[in-house]
C-alpha cells in the first residue's frame, strides 16, 4: 500500500495494491469527435477493495460512466480510445490484454448495472433464460445438464435478490416488470458470476424514492454476502453519504477530491467539492422557511476546450484574481494526509 | 367547508394572495384499449378527485412517484388534458363554460415549463424566433425587442437571441424555455420537473432564478419535482400524491409528515449528512405502487403501509384536518394524533 502512494506522488506509478480488487492507474480516455478532442477522463487513479463501496461523483460530463466502461473495456473505438493507463483486477492488467482475454475477463471479474436495465436485457427473452445464458457463456460446450443447472440457477439468484414468485417471473419478458424489478434482474445477472467487482451507474436514478431504497439496500445484502467491491456512480450526495466507505469527486474529466467519505463530506478540501454540497437542497435544514439555494455560479467547461491550468478556475470562488490556476494543472496531493487527496493549489485555504 | 380549511392551513406568516385557480374534484381518466360492447377493457384513474388552489406570489408542489397523477394534473391546467369530472376555475371563471376570449385569456395566463427543455422546441429555430412563437400564435404584437428583454429577465445576455438551441447547455435552455413561457405574460406557470435534467449546480440556479421572478412578477407557481428537499426549500404548500389522490397536503408536511406515505417517501431519502449514516429509522417499503388502472379499495395506499386495519379496505379516508395542526390527512391513523 505504502509503495502505492509513493509511485503515485512520483507519477508513474507501477504496481497495484495488494488489497485492492481494482487498481486503476493513470487512465486516460479520449474520444475524437466532429467538434474535437474531448479529454474525457485525464490521469484518474483509485483503488477499490474488495467489500468496498466507493462513491464517484460530479456533473454531467465529468467522465464518471467513461472511467467505469474504460474498466469494463467497453469503450466504443473509435471514436474512443484509452490513451494509456493500466486497470488492475485480480492480478491482470486489463488493458495489456487482447480483447478475446479481456472479454472474459470483464465479464467475470467486473460486472456493471445500468440506470437503465432495458439497454442491456433482451426484449424478446425470458428473463430466466437471460440469466442462464449469462451463465453458460463461461463455459465453453455446455451440455443438457449443464443448461438445466443454469435455468435452476437462475431462479435461484431471482429469489436471492428478492424477486417473488422466481419461477413465475423467469417465465416473464423484460416488459412485464416493473422498473426496480428488472434492476433486481440486472443485479441476479452481474452477481450470477460471483464478480470481484461491481460498477453501478446511477443504478437508481430512474427509479422512485421508495424503490431505490429497496435496491441500495439489496446492493448492501448482496455486498455482505459476496465481498463484492461496489463501484456507485451517482449525482446523489445523499446516497454517496448513507452508501459509500470512499469517494472521488471528478470535475472536467479528472479526480479533483478523494477520500474517505466522511473526510470529503464534512471536510472538503477542494472548491468545487465545497460548491457541490452547499448547492445540494438536503444539507439545508429541514424546516420549512423559504430559502434560496447557493448554486456554483458558471457552466462547466466545454470538454473539447478545457481551459489551462485547473479546469474549475473560471467558476471558482477562491482563487481570486490569483495567477497560478490559471497557469498550472494542480496535482492531487495530500489533504493533509495520504487517504485524503484533494487537487488545489490552495487546498490549504479551502474551507467547509 | 373546503374552502374554509384550505384557508386555515395556509401560513399565517405569509399573507395570501389573491385566488388564481382553484381545482375541485378533478378526475382524468383514461380508457385503455379497444371498446367492446360500449365499455373499455381498462381504465386508468390517472387522476381520482383532486382539489387545491393556487394564490398569486405562492408555490404549490405537488411530490409523489412516477405515475401518481402529478402531470396529468398539470397538463391538464393548460388544455392538454380534458378533465373528465371536476372543474377548473381560472379567476372564477369556470373553463367548461368559458367564452372564446375567456378562454383565450387563459391560455395567455397559465403557461408550462417542462422538464427537458430541449425536447419541447424546434432545434432550427432561432432563440428570438422560439421566445416569441407564443406571441405568434396568439395573434398579439411583438415589441422589437422583446426577446432580448426575457433573455436578460432569465439572466442570460440579449445577443443570444440570434443563437440556435445546440449552441446552449441544459440549464441554459430551461432558462429559454422559462423566458418563452414568460413571453405571454402569464399570472401561472406550471413547472413539470423543470430542474429534474439538470445537474446540481445548475438546479440552484434555476430555482433561485424561479423565486426571483415570482417575487417580482407576483407569479403563481404549481411545482412538480421529485427532489423533497428542493420543494420544501421553495414551497408554500406541499400536497403529496399517491395514485391519482392527494394524501396529505399543507405548508409543511415535509418537515412534520402526518401520513404513512409521506413518511415513508422522506424515509426513503437518503440524508446527505454522513454523521446521520445508520442512526435513522429507515422505512423501507416492500412492493411496487399498484397499478392505476385497478387502484385498491378504500385507501390506496393499504397495500404497502404498515398501519393498515380491516377499515383502511372498507372506507376510504377523506382528505381532512385530522389532528387540529392544520394540515390535511387522508389516513385513518394519522401520526400525531
Ligand atoms: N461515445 C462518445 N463519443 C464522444 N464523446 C463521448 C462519448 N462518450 C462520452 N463522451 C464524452 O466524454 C466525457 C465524459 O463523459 P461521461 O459519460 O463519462 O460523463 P458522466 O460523468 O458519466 O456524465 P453523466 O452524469 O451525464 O452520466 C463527456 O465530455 C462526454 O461528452
Ligand atoms: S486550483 Fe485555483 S482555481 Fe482551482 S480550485 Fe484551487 S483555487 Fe480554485
Ligand atoms: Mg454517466
Amino acid at each position: 500500500m505504502t509503495d502505492v502512494t509513493e509511485t503515485e506522488i512520483h507519477g508513474r506509478p507501477q504496481t497495484p495494491a495488494s488489497d485492492g480488487c481494482l487498481s486503476v492507474r493513470n487512465l486516460t480516455t479520449v474520444f475524437t469527435t466532429r467538434r474535437g478532442t474531448v479529454a474525457a477522463v485525464t490521469d484518474v487513479s483509485f483503488d477499490l477493495r474488495a467489500g468496498e463501496t466507493l462513491g464517484i461523483v460530479g456533473e454531467s460530463g465529468s467522465g464518471k460512466s467513461v472511467t467505469a466502461m474504460s474498466a469494463l473495456g467497453l469503450i466504443p473505438q473509435p471514436p474512443g480510445k484509452v490513451v494509456s493507463g493500466e486497470i488492475w483486477v485480480d492480478g491482470k492488467n486489463l488493458l495489456a490484454l487482447d480483447r478475446r482475454s479481456l472479454r472474459a475477463a470483464s465479464g467475470s471479474d467486473v460486472a456493471m448495472i445500468f440506470q437503465d436495465p432495458m439497454t442491456s436485457l433482451n426484449p424478446v427473452h425470458r428473463i430466466g433464460a437471460q440469466i442462464a445464458e449469462g451463465i453458460l457463456t463461461h463455459q465453453r460446450r455446455p451440455s443438457k445438464a449443464d443448461r438445466e443447472a443454469a435455468r435452476r440457477r437462475a431462479v435461484e439468484l431471482l429469489a436471492a435478490v428478492g424477486v417473488p414468485a422466481p419461477e413465475r417471473r423467469a417465465q416473464q419478458y423484460p416488459h412485464e416488470l416493473s422498473g426496480g424489478m428488472r434492476q433486481r434482474v440486472m443485479i441476479a445477472m452481474a452477481m450470477s458470476c460471483d464478480p470481484k467487482v461491481l460498477i453501478a451507474d446511477e443504478p437508481t436514478t430512474a427509479l422512485d424514492a421508495t424503490i431505490q431504497a429497496q435496491i441500495m439496500r439489496l446492493l448492501r445484502e448482496v455486498q455482505q454476502r459476496t465481498n463484492v467491491g461496489i463501484m456507485l456512480i451517482t449525482h446523489d450526495i445523499g446516497l454517496v453519504a448513507q452508501n459509500v466507505d470512499r469517494v472521488l469527486v471528478m470535475y472536467a474529466g479528472r479526480v479533483v477530491e478523494m477520500g474517505t467519505v466522511e473526510e470529503v463530506l464534512e471536510n472538503p478540501k477542494h472548491p468545487y467539492t465545497v460548491g457541490l454540497l452547499r448547492c445540494t437542497p438536503s444539507r439545508l435544514p429541514s424546516d420549512s422557511v423559504r430559502r434560496r439555494l447557493t448554486p456554483i455560479p458558471g457552466l462547466p467547461p466545454n470538454p473539447t476546450d478545457l481551459p489551462p491550468g485547473c479546469s474549475f478556475a473560471p467558476r471558482c470562488g477562491l482563487r481570486g484574481d490569483r495567477e497560478l490556476c490559471l497557469l498550472e494543472q494542480p496535482e492531487l496531493r495530500p489533504a493533509p494526509t495520504d487517504d485524503h487527496r484533494s487537487a488545489c493549489h490552495f487546498l490549504e485555504e479551502v474551507t467547509p | 367547508m373546503f374552502h374554509s380549511t384550505q384557508q386555515d392551513v395556509m401560513d399565517p406568516a405569509e399573507p395570501v394572495g389573491e385566488e388564481l385557480l382553484r381545482i375541485e374534484g378533478l378526475k382524468i381518466h383514461f380508457p385503455l384499449g379497444r371498446r367492446r360492447h360500449g365499455q373499455y377493457a381498462e381504465t386508468v384513474y390517472a387522476v381520482d378527485g383532486v382539489d387545491f388552489a393556487l394564490h398569486k406570489g405562492q408555490t404549490v408542489s405537488l411530490v409523489g412517484e412516477s405515475g401518481c397523477g402529478k402531470s396529468t394534473v398539470a397538463r391538464s391546467l393548460v388544455g392538454l388534458v380534458r378533465p373528465t369530472a371536476g372543474s377548473i376555475r381560472y379567476k372564477g371563471m369556470d373553463l367548461r363554460t368559458a367564452s372564446r376570449s375567456q378562454m383565450r385569456m387563459l391560455r395567455r395566463e397559465v403557461q408550462i415549463v417542462f422538464q427537458d427543455p430541449f425536447a419541447s422546441v424546434n432545434p432550427r429555430m432561432r432563440v428570438r424566433d422560439i421566445i416569441e412563437e407564443p406571441l405568434r400564435v396568439q395573434g398579439l404584437p411583438r415589441d422589437r425587442y422583446v426577446a432580448e428583454e426575457l433573455l436578460e429577465m432569465v439572466g442570460l445576455q440579449p445577443v443570444y437571441a440570434n443563437r440556435f438551441p445546440h449552441e446552449f447547455s441544459g440549464g441554459q435552455m430551461q432558462r429559454i424555455g422559462i423566458a418563452r413561457a414568460l413571453a405571454l405574460k402569464p399570472r401561472v406557470l406550471v413547472l413539470d420537473e423543470p430542474i429534474s435534467a439538470l445537474d446540481v449546480s445548475i438546479q440552484a440556479q434555476i430555482i433561485n432564478l424561479l423565486m426571483d421572478l415570482q417575487d417580482e412578477l407576483g407569479l403563481a407557481y404549481l411545482l412538480i419535482a421529485h427532489d423533497v428537499a428542493v420543494v420544501r426549500a421553495v414551497s408554500h404548500r406541499v400536497l403529496v400524491m399517491y395514485l391519482g389522490r392527494i394524501v396529505e397536503a399543507g405548508p409543511e408536511v415535509l418537515s412534520d409528515p402526518g401520513h404513512p406515505y409521506t413518511q415513508a417517501l422522506l424515509s426513503a431519502i437518503p440524508s446527505a449528512e454522513v454523521g446521520s449514516r445508520g442512526s435513522r429509522k429507515e422505512i423501507i417499503l416492500e412492493g411496487d405502487v399498484p397499478s392505476p388502472t385497478d387502484p385498491p379499495s378504500g385507501c390506496r395506499f393499504r397495500t404497502r403501509c404498515w398501519k393498515a386495519a380491516d377499515v383502511c379496505a372498507e372506507e376510504e379516508p377523506g382528505l381532512l384536518d385530522r389532528t387540529g395542526h392544520g394540515a390535511l390527512n387522508a389516513c385513518h391513523f394519522p401520526a400525531h394524533e
